[in-house]
């Protein structure tokens, strides 16, 4: 009992948390915006429709894509440590994306957002191909696996550019963030919360799923069908994001592990506290990114690399104790 | 006494040898018909370096000396082609005889050795292959860079005087600098300490180039509109992202925008000036309602010679005139 009340305050904790932040991200930035100034100031007002909604828009869309993608992306993989950067879902997209630069550089950025998640969709599904004639699907053979897939189609994706002079282009938008996010950029993420309600919505089968083809079957899951569904809204999730914001590492990774860590393994309870925790966790990490150097920025992927690393490594160690005991 | 004949019989047959050796040597170059080549002593970024004086085979990577090369018909044996600027430069991006040296993220080190330079203008982006390039040839670095003493605008001014001083061309090289200095002058006389925004277009958008143009302020009156801030053009943070709003916050009265698109990209891009004037946010900024945005050549970020500068301020002295 106690320990349930102590869960709930932490959740209530959280979500407050994270209102305040969103309140910061749409009050912190380079221009002067203050709430008497919105009401008073028609610029600051203006200002805040052109660049504060869109970005903290953006940000909470970004963090809903990459940690639901990674919660359904552990479901269907049964591994903790898989998510869209440490199964190559990113580093596909990012091929794709780069593909569709090739192929049609003056393609409406829809068109390269659909070549994105195509790429997304068959790199997803050829690791899942990898894994099923895997032998050993321990914990961390799996992620590793995933790691060196997306490494090899990483540096397949640097090859192609430097080959088409386009190195300098790939860098800018891998290295993206939210520094440059407006309004008429975010926009293609509202198809994010689509597949956030989406995800809410079979989040049941997807816990079922989780249990494996032979549980799930006989529980009365079309097993391959969840997958394939589930496939698809990680791919559109991730490639849309990583087409918009570029890279975000580890949220979908540690996200996810640490509402299950609290909640347990109910896929549909635990579904809006991992869009509000990522969002949250991603906030923070750009609201860090847009002071420490003001009136520069920082990426908020590099502050997110290096957080996600720390709590990835911590989450290793956890694993590596349960598993001795 | 045998070992003395021994002795004899050696020096004999050494001094047979060297009579020989020199024989063939001096009927060699009788063969040639070619005096030696004149040496003059030059200063370079690492020192000073003998060099021959027109030499017939040179290689040529550091690209800011391109321009300045193919004005005074010099061919060259070797060029990174790739980093050729766009236009003017057929006749050296098509003729075969001119060995590809490949890009230097790239670079084709081979094509080099076998164009058999007498000379390399290495240096720049080609300066991290100095050691292996200093196998093939002499090997000098006479490119301008921030480290260059005065910056780099000075640093143009020495490469172009050595560079005159190498292909005895230094009449010419005198007027490419009195052309820089012109029109450095003009707009030095122009500006007065008004603020500007350094920005680079990459990948459709507008971000901070600080780190890359920050030198055209050397020797003019503009100030860097982040720069007076906590972080200088030195720091780190140089071309760290810049924020729409931020710019519209500091409100510089100018903008100068380098498109790194219109060199990148093979096919088609969005312009610099498309993106620029899509931002929002910047509706209300000085530079956009007096236009005061100044677009540098499409291939500035591989020529960046003293032409590419000599414009950039004329360009800048145009601008200011039609204030």
């Amino acid at each position: 009992m106690t320990s349930l009340t102590t869960r709930r305050a932490l959740l209530t904790a959280t979500a407050v948390g994270t209102g305040a932040l969103v309140v910061a991200s749409l009050l912190v930035g380079g221009y002067d915006i203050s709430v008497v100034g919105l009401v008073t100031d028609p610029a600051q007002w203006e200002m805040f429709l052109i660049s504060r909604v869109p970005r903290t828009l953006a940000l909470i869309f970004a963090a809903i894509a990459m940690s639901i993608s990674g919660v359904i992306m552990q479901m269907i993989t049964q591994n903790k440590f898989v998510e869209p950067t440490t199964a190559g879902t990113a580093q596909w997209s990012g091929l794709g994306m780069l593909v569709g630069l090739i192929l049609f550089p003056s393609a409406p950025p829809l068109l390269k957002m659909l070549i994105a998640c195509v790429f997304a969709f068959i790199g997803t599904a050829i690791f899942l191909g990898v894994l099923r004639r895997l032998a050993s699907r321990s914990s961390l053979i799996v992620p590793l696996v995933g790691i060196m897939l997306g490494a090899v189609v990483g540096a397949g994706t640097t090859y192609l550019a430097n080959s088409f002079n386009l190195l300098q282009a790939l860098t800018a938008w891998r290295s993206g963030g939210f520094s440059n996010v407006v309004r008429g950029f975010y926009e293609p993420l509202w198809v994010v919360a689509i597949i956030a309600v989406l995800a809410f919505l079979v989040a049941d089968r997807l816990t079922v799923a989780g249990l494996g083809k032979d549980l799930a079957t006989n529980a009365g899951v079309n097993y391959d069908r969840v997958v394939l569904l589930g496939v698809m809204m990680v791919a559109v999730a991730t490639g849309v994001t990583t087409v918009v914001v570029g890279f975000i590492p580890f949220l979908g990774l540690v996200v996810p592990n640490l509402v299950s860590m609290l909640m347990g393994d109910d896929l549909r309870k635990n579904m809006p506290w991992v869009a509000v925790i990522g969002t949250g966790l991603l906030l923070a990490c750009d609201l860090v990114g847009r002071t420490v150097v003001s009136p520069m920025e920082i990426p908020a992927s590099v502050i997110m690399g290096a957080v996600g690393a720390a709590l990835f490594i911590g989450l290793v160690l956890r694993q590596r104790k349960v598993a001795h005991v | 006494m045998p070992r003395i004949t021994s002795v004899v019989a050696l020096s004999g047959v050494a001094v047979l040898a060297v009579g020989l050796l020199s024989g063939c040597a001096s009927d060699s170059t009788a063969a040639d018909d070619a005096a030696p080549a004149k040496m003059i002593t030059i200063e370079t970024n690492t020192g000073a370096v003998e060099v021959p004086v027109n030499p017939e085979r040179v290689a040529v990577l550091d690209n800011t000396a391109f321009e300045t090369l193919l004005s005074w018909g010099i061919e060259p044996v070797a060029v990174p082609k790739p980093l050729l600027p766009r236009s003017g430069f057929d006749a050296w991006n098509d003729d075969a005889e001119i060995f590809d040296a490949g890009s230097h993220r790239e670079p084709n080190l081979e094509a080099v050795s076998e164009a058999e330079p007498e000379l390399i203008i290495g240096g720049l982006r080609f300066q991290d292959f100095t050691d292996e390039l200093s196998s093939i040839a002499t090997v000098i670095d006479i490119a301008p860079s921030d480290e260059s003493k005065d910056g780099y605008v000075a640093g143009l001014r020495a490469q172009t005087e050595v560079l005159g001083q190498i292909f005895d061309r230094e009449d010419e090289a005198a007027e490419l600098i009195a052309e820089l200095d012109e029109a450095v002058e003009g707009a030095a006389d122009l500006t007065n300490g008004e603020t500007v925004f350094l920005a680079n277009s990459s990948g459709g958008r507008i971000d901070n180039g600080a780190g890359r143009l920050s030198r055209i302020l050397d020797e003019i009156d503009l100030v860097d509109a982040f720069a007076k801030q906590d972080l200088d053009a030195d720091s780190v943070h140089a071309d760290s992202g810049l924020a729409p709003e931020t710019v519209a916050a500091a409100n510089p009265d100018w903008m100068i925008v380098m498109d790194r698109d219109a060199i990148a990209a093979e096919g088609e891009y969005t312009p610099a000036k498309q993106v620029v004037e899509a931002q929002e946010a910047w509706k209300a900024t000085t530079f956009m309602t007096e236009d005061q945005v100044i677009y540098l050549e499409p291939d500035f970020y591989v020529t960046e010679g003293i032409q590419a500068y000599t414009t950039v301020y004329q360009q800048i002295v145009a601008a200011f005139n039609a204030r």
